[in-house]
């Protein structure tokens, strides 16, 4: 009797043996015959004999029947379908609950279940009346009822040959009535059943079965609703996922371009300060050298001098012949070089400090706040630092008109002008095109325009280069939009001119003609409403810094795995 | 004796002005510019060393020195570079076109000390020329020496090459130097990333060892200043990034050992001694480097000594 020993009966086992023990004054007769044949015979049941004596009527004893157990046609499917439900081995859910609670009201019996039936148990998601999570499908009165789209009612079990000897009926469970209306779902599959259960014999009346299908068809519409649910909250989750990984590329991407853009102003500046320190340099060593050769002269001169007053003539002839020979080495000609060289090299050491100064003014470190800045010298400097690229390739023509000071933060908008700027210029660059022959020419146009929302600066810069096809011209301030090669541009550049400029409170346009050039117009209130970040007063206020974003990762490193192929290309 | 003429090109005057103040008291100098004016200098004068910085209007620096050398390639040429002139320099590593880099702002001292030997180096390729040297045949096939660690690779080497010239594999520099020791090579090609040394280095010894062995590098990236070392320190024959055509290499080596057998025919270049500059460390025989122990020292001793020495 090793089912009996298994846990998993031993709840249902005694929901029956205390029910049993209840109500054994109204059981019925027990088939005693039976229990020869039954796994209950070798343990007389202390209930059997008084029953026995009570029924008058000896029950015809029914054989247990040696039919194979039944099996779905289309079991694999419907197992893949339950599999998709993700339900079994769940907690259990109130709306289950209610319904198989009705069921067993509805039915008048003491146990409903939410029985659901894989490969080899029934497992109970919903019950009434019993303690019961599962039992092996071969015993289940269950695995019958999913053979069926009615109701299979069996009124009582020991009169049917298939569960007179089941251990569900002899055992201490004690079934005697079930009644089982299949989960259908909407693809066609059993899932399982809502089942009731009596230890008594009893017969459903037509209402009975009918709400019982009802409420399994809700049963299943419920599992159905369940499944969309989880469903969804996986999207959504993923959804979740996407975004922030998306959200913190970008915000790498932002940082990169950032980086980016720093390194190419680095490297173009350096690139301007060698320059001139190359010369300064190189002069100021030459005219170390002729300083030493300078002050040999004089010493010998004063040594000339000492002699002269000593009267020493013999002396002083040797020295002033000596003097000759080494005046006539230093030709006069260089020494007047050595005057323009000491010129140029100030010059030298002036570019360089204004280079510096530039880079100061381009980058406004020290300005984290809004503060009142001359935009017309903004461009400015921001030509300058883009020097690097426009020089000996294209024409900048300015046009400033009077500009009153903008509330604004200048570093932003001067990141935006050398990205106009810098696009403008590598729209025009003309070599290696069959423009080769002309030059490349930006505009740079500044002026003050009065409209119905107070006094708005305006600032254009346009180019004469090769302009942008009509369906791009849609996209250009999209972010990661880009015509440029990889490398070259991230199609970051306007996207963030865009933000920069509306968190001004202002607007950016565009206007080109391919083949002719494309023109850029920003607007800008004198004083931008406060649409930037709230100033913080005080320094204890909790602070809604954003997180530094992460740098990029590096970028991808060879491991020292190498195949032998990869070193032809062919 | 006559002045050497030397000829600078720079878009910035005070550049010219700067360089022709530091050497017109040794030199015949002349200045350009601009790429075009420079090639018209070159063709109606007897110039010995350009020096072209390498950012200007409508030329480029390394593409002037390409027709420089085509139109006459003993002329040595010296690239001045500023910081952001990366394009350029690699290709220039492997058409040649570059005797040195050097970097803005260049130190006065080197940068005359560079363009002595950049003279010296001059005459000396016009006395080859002019001097009818029969090339000496070699009568069997050449040797030829790959160094990498990946035994793989050195197998597709020996595969593509083994038919045409003796072919001898080191998975080391230790290994390397134990072949050159005892062998007559007269190309190699080595992989950058070596177990023991860093293959710039390793060519750099090379270079001062071995001067008649004519070196290929292999890498996986390009990387400026690795060339500027290759061309400067290494005097590398070509510069490969991985994956490359198997056809390209093959020429690259046919080159690098016609260039061999033209070095050995010539009398041996001797940079430092032409300088008068004595040597910190005295160099180690190639039988001392074959010895594991001595090989860091070894590398370590070059890479002072280049520290040291006064041209770029
Ligand atoms: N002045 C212009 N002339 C022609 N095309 C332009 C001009 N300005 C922008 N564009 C086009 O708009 C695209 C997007 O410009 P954006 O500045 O956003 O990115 P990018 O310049 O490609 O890259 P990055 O700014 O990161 O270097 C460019 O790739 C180019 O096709
Ligand atoms: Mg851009």
């Amino acid at each position: 009797m090793a089912f009996l020993s298994t846990p998993w009966l031993a709840p249902l086992k005694n929901f029956f043996a205390k029910k049993s023990a209840v109500d054994s004054a109204v059981t019925e007769s027990r088939p005693l015959a039976a229990a020869s044949l039954s796994a209950e015979a070798a343990r007389p049941s202390p209930q059997s004999s008084p029953q026995a004596v009570q029924s008058p009527v000896v029950p015809p004893v029914v054989l247990p029947s040696t039919d194979p157990l039944p099996v779905p046609a289309n079991e694999t499917e419907r197992l893949a379908a339950l599999e998709s439900y993700n339900v079994m081995d769940t907690l259990a859910e109130a709306e289950f609950d209610a319904l198989t609670k009705l069921a067993s009201q509805i039915c008048g019996t003491p146990v409903a279940l939410m029985s659901l039936i894989d490969g080899d148990r029934q497992w109970f998601k919903s019950k009434v009346g019993t303690d019961a999570t599962e039992t092996p499908r071969d015993i289940s009165f269950c695995q019958h009822a999913i053979m069926e789209e009615k109701v299979f009612e069996i009124p009582n079990a020991l009169n049917d040959p298939r569960f007179v000897a089941n251990p569900l009926v002899t055992g201490d469970m004690h079934i005697r009535f079930y009644a089982g209306a299949p989960l259908t779902n909407a693809d066609g599959y059993n899932l399982g059943t809502l089942c009731v259960i009596s230890p008594e014999p009893q017969q459903l009346s037509e209402m009975q079965k009918e709400s019982l299908r009802t409420l399994a068809a809700e049963v299943a519409a419920r599992l159905e609703l369940r499944r969309k649910q989880m469903e969804l909250t996986r999207k959504n989750t993923r959804l979740e996922e996407t975004l922030s990984t998306l959200t913190s590329t970008q915000d790498q991407l932002v940082q990169s371009e950032k980086m980016a853009s720093l390194g190419q102003m680095v490297a173009g500046l350096a690139h301007e300060i060698n320059t001139p320190l190359g010369y300064v340099r190189s002069n100021v060593a030459e005219l170390g050298e002729l300083h030493t050769e300078m002050k040999t002269l004089i010493d010998s001169f004063r040594t000339m001098q000492h002699l002269l007053t000593t009267g020493d003539y013999d002396a002083l002839a040797a020295k002033v012949a000596d003097n000759e020979a080494m005046l006539a080495d230093a030709d006069a000609a260089f020494y007047d070089l050595a005057q323009d060289r000491f010129r140029e090299s100030i010059d030298g050491i002036d570019r360089i400090k204004d280079l510096i100064l530039n880079l100061k003014d381009f980058s406004r470190l020290d300005e984290a706040d809004m503060k009142k800045a001359d935009l017309n010298s903004g461009l400015d400097s921001s030509l300058k630092i883009a020097g690097n690229l426009l020089k000996h390739r294209i024409d900048v023509v300015k046009y400033y008109g009077d500009l009153p000071l903008v509330k604004c933060y200048p570093a932003k908008l001067n990141q935006v002008f050398l990205n106009l700027i810098t696009n403008a210029a590598q729209a025009s660059d003309r070599t290696g095109t069959e423009k080769a022959g002309t030059r490349g020419r930006i505009t740079i146009a500044t002026s003050l325009t009065t409209t119905t929302d107070g006094d708005r600066v305006v600032i254009e810069v346009s180019d004469n280069g090769h302009g942008i096809a009509p369906e791009n011209l849609k996209k250009i301030f999209e972010p990661f939009f880009t015509t440029k090669p990889v490398g070259k541009g991230t199609g970051l550049g306007l996207s963030i001119a865009y933000k920069i400029i509306a968190q001004h409170g202002g607007k950016i346009s565009v206007t080109s003609t391919v083949g002719e050039g494309t023109a850029f117009k920003i607007e800008l209130p004198i004083a931008a409403e406060a649409t930037l970040q709230p100033s913080t007063l005080f320094a204890d206020e909790p602070t809604a810094a954003a997180p530094e974003p992460a740098l990029p990762k590096p970028p991808f490193q060879t491991d020292g795995k190498k195949k032998s192929a990869d070193i032809f290309a062919d | 004796m006559k002045k050497q003429t030397i000829l600078f090109v720079d878009d910035e005057q005070p550049i010219l002005s700067a360089l022709s103040f530091a050497f017109q008291r040794h030199y015949n100098i002349l200045t350009a510019q601009n790429g075009y004016t420079a090639i018209d200098l070159i063709k109606a004068n007897d110039v010995q060393v350009i020096v072209s910085d390498q950012r200007m209007p409508e030329m480029l620096g390394h593409e002037l020195l390409r027709h420089v050398k085509e139109i006459n390639p003993d002329i040595i040429r010296i690239l001045l570079t500023g910081y952001s002139d990366l394009e350029g320099i690699i290709n220039s590593v492997n058409t040649g076109e570059v005797f040195r880099f050097v970097s803005k702002p260049w130190n006065t001292d080197r940068l005359r000390e560079t363009i002595a030997l950049g003279c010296e180096m001059n005459e000396r390729f016009q006395k080859a020329r002019n001097a009818v040297s029969p090339k000496p045949a070699p009568s069997s096939k050449p040797h030829v020496l790959f160094v990498d660690t990946n035994h793989l690779h050195l197998a597709a080497l020996n595969d593509l090459f083994a038919q045409d010239y003796q072919v001898h594999l080191a998975g080391s520099v230790s290994e390397a130097f134990k072949v050159l020791t005892t062998t007559p090579v007269a190309a190699l090609i080595t992989e950058v990333n070596l177990a023991d040394a860093d293959g710039v280095d390793f060519l750099v010894l090379l270079h001062e060892q071995c001067r008649d062995v004519v070196p290929i590098l292999i890498s996986d990236s390009q990387d400026s200043e690795t060339a500027i070392r290759l061309i400067n320190e290494g005097q590398v024959f070509r510069y490969f990034i991985k994956p490359f055509q198997r056809k390209a290499i093959q020429d690259s080596l046919k080159l690098a050992i016609e260039k061999h057998f033209a070095r050995v025919s010539t009398e041996p270049v001797a940079e430092e001694s032409s300088l008068r500059i004595t040597p910190i460390v005295s160099p180690l025989s190639p039988a001392a480097l074959s010895a594991n122990v001595s090989l860091a020292h070894a590398l370590a001793a070059a890479r002072k000594r280049l520290q040291m020495r006064p041209t770029y």
